[in-house]
């Protein structure tokens, strides 16, 4: 699926990075998309790059999920930094409105996935270090957590209680009034 | 644009990978990363931390308040200290996350005549003008310093008109809603004789500064509990009444008190002598320029402070913010000034007491949940409250009722730290 395209006049001018997927898959992308990734970007700097970047902790099911992130960051940053020279005061601002709105569409659609692909993206984004996504992702699993009690989560989340009674009830005496 | 990632939606579909759900959170870096961004309202930390024993001790972890608190970057705000004959404590927070009123509620029976001066970085500051003191409290620990009016005072007459207590740590990612144990300033503005003075407690030297005094203006002078002063970095401001309104600005940074016209054309207004509170001196930027917000109906008309070149200042007419628009459902409703808070949020009532809050700069709308009883001094607390604190007992309270000397009135605390 989501291997080498043949790209168009811009992208053949770019300088274009190999991505190496847990399942050998191969996504050649952009570097400006790839050093989104701080990982990658310290891989390019040191010149280890030639013949592909294995990232034997990701899978080609991620990766693409997280290309696709990283493309459309990339663009949106691209075009905020062409747009700045062009464009008066308030066009400059409109546009800058619209991109924002346009990558927080982007965001939301993005995180419509199931929980498992969620934590996965959780921890390629920590693997490959890029800021926006990790923070993105992380703040999902936070807003779910948000207002739930110690049960909802524990049963969200598939987590063992190993709280003894009398812990659970010493805790529960010293916040008492959080819970009532 | 390259077609790097192609047709990547149809990848969806494919086995899951083989990290389980509960490896990421098993990661106590990935679950800090996460629970760093729940809600800074306090129950959500410590409902977390009955979900099993490693969130609890991670959530116990100092590191981790300290990363929670950088996160979070301004604490939220918890509800208002109210002086309804007493000193307590009002909740804003939601239903389900509200924090109950005698948590922060004066604990120690102060003398009477107390009231709440104001209310910054988290702690309280109560004045006692009859038996001269002030009380600095920390609500979230418990804590309380008793600070007897300065010395030089003595034998004199003097009438305390405004103050403030105002965080004094200077480490960099030092992030104001958690200063309990960080040194502080106490200010005060009064009146002695024909004279208006002003003065610095800090916390470090337990001791009194240099006593600042100017002229009073040559006319009535009065002031109105109902007009809240601000803070600005390093100086308080506030409004004198009377024939004509004035700002009196005490900035102890620079060892300055000054009186300050108002602008001119703000005259026109009636709203300046209806007795609520109409208008506010908020901080312009971080260079301790002015602003001066006058309410009129549903309009805040803004005046910015700017200087010439040779220092000359004057006031520029601003913006003029419109309320009526988002608030045209209540047409027959009167609006009033509570009070603004550290983060540059007004926070205004109507006659029907709801409350609500606007951002300055983001002009972000927010209503509060509590509607608040009638009374005119609300002083906004915010203040982390985060489980690290909710250990905390107050054990062996010793009162001194010694005055003449500044005396820790200090609640006894044990910080049981969780295993």
């Amino acid at each position: 699926m989501a291997s080498a395209g043949s790209g168009d006049e811009k992208a053949a001018a770019a300088a274009m990075i190999t991505l190496i997927s847990s399942d050998n898959e191969k996504f050649e992308v952009t570097e400006a998309t790839a050093t989104l990734s701080q990982t990658i970007r310290h891989m390019i700097e040191d010149g280890c790059t030639d013949g592909g970047v294995p990232l034997p902790n990701v899978t080609s099911k991620i990766l693409a999920r997280v290309i696709e992130y990283c493309k459309k960051h990339a663009t949106a940053a691209a075009g905020e930094e062409g747009s700045s020279s062009s464009f008066s005061d308030a066009a400059f601002l409109e546009v800058d409105r619209a991109f924002l709105e346009e990558l927080e569409e982007f965001d939301d659609a993005f995180l419509e996935v199931d929980r498992a692909t969620l934590f996965d993206l959780i921890l390629a984004a920590n693997y490959l270090d890029i800021k926006g996504l990790l923070n993105l992702t992380c703040q999902k699993v936070a807003d779910s957590v948000k207002g739930k009690t110690p049960e909802q989560i524990r049963e969200m989340y598939n987590i063992v209680n190993d709280l003894t009674p009398e812990e659970e009830a010493e805790i529960r005496r010293e916040t008492q009034w959080a819970f009532e | 644009m390259s077609e790097d990632s192609g047709e990547i939606t149809g990848g969806g579909e494919q086995r899951p990978s083989s990290a389980v759900p509960a490896t990421t959170l098993e990661d106590n870096n990935l679950l800090s990363l996460v629970l760093c961004r729940l809600p800074s309202v306090p129950p959500s930390l410590l409902r977390a931390s009955l979900v099993c024993k490693s969130w609890h001790s991670l959530i116990s972890d100092p590191h981790f308040i300290r990363n929670f608190r950088a996160h979070q970057k301004k604490p939220p705000l918890l509800g208002f200290s109210d002086n309804l004959g007493k000193i307590e404590f009002t909740t804003v927070l939601g239903p389900s996350d509200s924090i109950p009123a005698e948590r922060f509620s004066l604990p120690l029976p102060v003398h009477p005549g107390s009231c709440v001066l104001r209310s910054h970085h988290g702690r309280v500051l109560v004045l006692n003008q009859v038996q001269r003191y002030f009380l600095v409290w920390d609500p979230v620990t418990g804590e309380q310093l008793n600070v007897a009016f300065p010395p030089a005072l003595d034998g004199n007459m003097v009438f305390i008109l405004d103050g403030g207590v105002v965080c004094a740590a200077t480490d960099r990612d030092h992030v104001h809603g958690a200063c309990h144990s960080d040194p502080f300033r106490l200010v005060f503005i009064g009146v002695l004789g024909a004279h208006i003075i002003a003065s610095v407690y800090s916390s470090e030297t337990l001791a009194w500064g240099n006593l600042f005094s100017i002229m009073q203006p040559p006319y009535v002078v009065r002031i109105s509990f109902n007009c809240p002063s601000t803070l600005l970095g390093n100086s308080i401001c506030m409004s004198l009444f009377g024939e004509k309104t004035l700002i009196l600005q005490f900035d102890w940074g620079r060892g300055n008190l000054a009186l300050i016209d108002i602008p001119s054309d703000a005259h026109q207004f009636d709203a300046l002598n209806s007795g609520m509170c109409h208008f506010m001196i908020t901080p312009a930027d971080d260079s301790g320029g002015l602003n001066f917000y006058l309410l009129s109906t549903f309009s805040i008309y803004v005046w910015k402070r700017v200087f010439n070149r040779v220092g000359i200042a004057r006031w520029v007419r601003g913006n003029t913010i419109e309320l009526g628009n988002l608030y045209s459902q209540k047409p027959t409703m009167r609006l009033s000034i509570l009070g603004l808070d550290e983060d540059n949020n007004m926070i205004l009532k109507f006659t029907d007491s709801v409350v609500f809050t606007v951002n300055l700069e983001s002009m972000e709308f927010k209503t509060l949940s509590t509607e608040l009883p009638c009374s005119f001094y609300f002083h906004p607390f915010k203040s982390f409250y985060t489980p690290d604190q909710s250990y905390t007992e107050a054990l062996n309270i010793v009162i001194s009722t010694k005055l003449s000397d500044t005396i820790f009135f200090r609640v006894g605390i044990s910080c049981q730290q969780p295993s």
